[in-house]
């Protein structure tokens, strides 16, 4: 190696490590904001490390009645969507995956075109928001599960998958006299855990995240996380003379604690599932 | 042989009896994409009516094109559109560059252990919602007590009105969407990085090329057709600027350069009531954008040989 490529490696290590505290720094200050006494946060003291270390700004905001039910229909509410939108983009990957020929079904074409239709082109906001309201599903957990549970661009994703796997395989089971129920569950199923997950980790993801359908199709307070999250933190901007200046600012660790519940499950999940989604992704993108 | 044949046309058989079983499969994702994706299709009818809840889709008055008319001469949606535009070319400038240069300096880190720490962390905004990020930027942006303004503050300068100011806002929110999506971005090129054949380097070592005449004659045109891709594609995205975003950091004070189709949509549509209109002007996005990507995908295929399906 050249003292010029020595030079360039150490200063490339350099950068990307201060990347790396660049995606980390605004966690960890609303974190030791969150830890910290009100008096420190108040005389903006406190930077990375908290100051007066308590954990009541995390009681306090568990103590608000509407915040608890919440955090449970955020919980309701991903692990239906996880297992009905897994289930039926799975299904439907596995009868496409086989194409038109002899091994797939009449009309493949029609199917494909109808699913693309359906990925390109939606009615919009207000026909889809009069649709839900009119079948009856306004402010009900189905309204926050079923709209989304076709998700295209999963489908092709874990077609694709099926796709690869031997056909041998499958063949010997229908030989053996399994029918397309056992081949799907008891093989294709386990030998796509890598996509699996990807996916599972995208929709857990989206389903905890998302707060636009909560504002519109729920009532009240009866709201997952992320929308009784949106109109927490959605306090106008306003000026630092402003007379409510100060009672605001007792807030800011309360609403620091707040959005980092909000954030917990990803926080958790993600480390375990990060492995799977680059090379989910990459099996996903990449065509023969 | 012919046992052979006799097998297969009994298999033959066997199969067509039990294609029953992937109809079957296939309905319950037939089905909810039927009542939810092309019902609503139905509805863009309301774009030509002067809609009226009570009267509904089948009792409305009919008014044609009003709505469309209206849209290209009501001023506020002609600056919609240009917002909407400016932000989105923005990001996706600013996002092709960080995230590509992202992807090749980290690509050329030979720790293995630091490459893999740096990526865990700055894959991790993306997978945070902008709920979340609205909390946390709304409380290290704020022009009196924020640590950025502190820190600016501490350095000589005036503090910075970000999610204020028109012109500053626009800023915020082009950075913070690169901060966010970087390195998540970077995983499609660090794929077709690894992809690259390493006897390529060897015998490019052998002619006596550095690591800058390898990056710049081997690595780069090896993930052009990649590069062609993600951008190709992206254009296919200029009327999306990024509803949850915005809509996650706006306020009034920056209607001006802030506001975008989808925020407008919302606005007219949700909150003042005005079903038809915002019907209109999101369905006039839609054909524009149907448009676009129908155009991005062809040009992908015919440049990289790239399909979907």
């Amino acid at each position: 190696m050249t003292a010029a490529e020595r030079g360039f490696q150490f200063f490339n290590q350099i950068l990307m490590v201060l990347l790396a505290l660049i995606c980390l720094v605004p966690l960890l200050h609303v974190l030791a904001i969150s830890l910290s006494s009100s008096p420190a946060v108040m005389s903006n003291q406190v930077t990375f490390w908290p100051i007066g270390l308590n954990f009541n700004s995390y009681v306090k905001a568990l103590e608000n009645p509407t915040f608890l039910p919440a955090l449970g229909l955020s919980a309701e509410r991903t692990i239906l969507s996880l297992a009905i939108s897994l289930l039926v983009n799975c299904l439907a990957a596995y009868v496409l995956s086989k194409g038109g020929g002899r091994d797939g079904i009449a009309g493949y074409s029609g199917f494909v075109g109808f699913f693309i239709v359906a990925m390109l082109f939606n009615g919009g906001m207000i026909p889809t928001y009069l649709l839900v309201t009119n079948i009856g599903l306004y402010n009900t957990i189905w309204a926050l599960v079923l709209p989304g549970a076709v998700n295209v661009f999963y489908l092709i994703l874990i077609m694709n998958f099926f796709k690869a796997l031997p056909k041998e395989l499958e063949e010997a089971a229908f030989m053996d006299g399994a029918n397309h129920w056992q081949v799907f569950a008891r093989m294709f199923l386990p030998l796509s855990l890598p996509v699996l997950a990807t996916v599972g980790l995208f929709m857990v993801v989206n389903d905890w995240n998302e707060w636009f359908m909560g504002s519109i199709y729920m009532k009240g307070d009866n709201v997952p996380l992320s929308t009784l999250l949106k109109s927490i933190i959605s306090v106008p901007v306003v000026d630092a003379s402003n007379a409510n200046e100060v009672a605001k600012l007792n807030n800011r660790s309360i609403r620091a604690a707040q959005v980092l519940i909000g954030a917990l499950p990803i926080l958790l999940i993600y480390p375990v599932l990060q492995r799977f989604f680059t090379q989910g992704i990459v099996i996903g993108a990449v065509k023969e | 042989m012919d046992t052979v044949k006799a097998i297969k046309k009994k298999e033959k058989i066997v199969r067509r009896k039990d294609s029953w079983q992937l109809y079957l499969m296939l309905l319950p994702a037939l089905a909810l994409a039927f009542v939810f994706v092309y019902i609503p299709i139905g509805g863009i009818v309301m774009a030509f009516q002067e809609y009226k809840p009570y009267l509904g889709i089948t009792g409305s008055k009919w008014v044609g094109w009003d709505q469309f008319r209206f849209m290209f001469e009501y001023p506020d949606s002609v600056q919609v559109f240009w917002n909407t535009l400016r932000i989105a070319l923005l990001k996706l400038l600013f996002g092709t560059v960080s995230t590509l240069s992202f992807a090749l300096l980290i690509n050329e880190v030979r720790k293995k252990f630091l490459r893999s720490t740096v990526q865990t962390f700055v894959f991790l905004p993306h997978f945070l919602s902008w709920v979340v990020l609205g909390g946390i930027f709304l409380e290290i942006l704020d022009p009196a007590n924020g640590l950025v303004n502190e820190a600016l503050k501490a350095m000589g300068f005036k503090p910075i009105f970000f999610l204020g100011e028109n012109n500053w806002f626009v800023f915020t929110v082009v950075a913070s969407d690169v901060w966010k999506e970087f390195g998540y971005g970077s995983i499609v090129f660090l794929a077709a990085l690894a992809g690259i054949n390493p006897a390529l380097y060897e015998a490019a070592q052998l002619d006596g090329a550095g690591r800058w005449k390898q990056t710049l004659h081997i690595t780069l045109p090896s993930i052009v057709p990649t590069i062609a891709v993600v951008l190709t594609l992206s254009i296919s995205q200029v009327l999306n600027a990024g509803f949850d975003q915005i809509f996650n950091l706006y306020n009034p004070l920056v209607y001006g350069k802030g506001d975008i189709i989808d925020t407008f949509v919302y606005r007219i549509g949700l909150v003042d009531g005005n079903y038809s209109f915002s019907t209109a002007v999101g369905l006039f996005k839609s054909i524009v954008s149907l448009i676009l990507i129908l155009g991005a995908y062809r040009i992908a295929y015919k440049v990289a040989d790239y399909k979907i399906f």
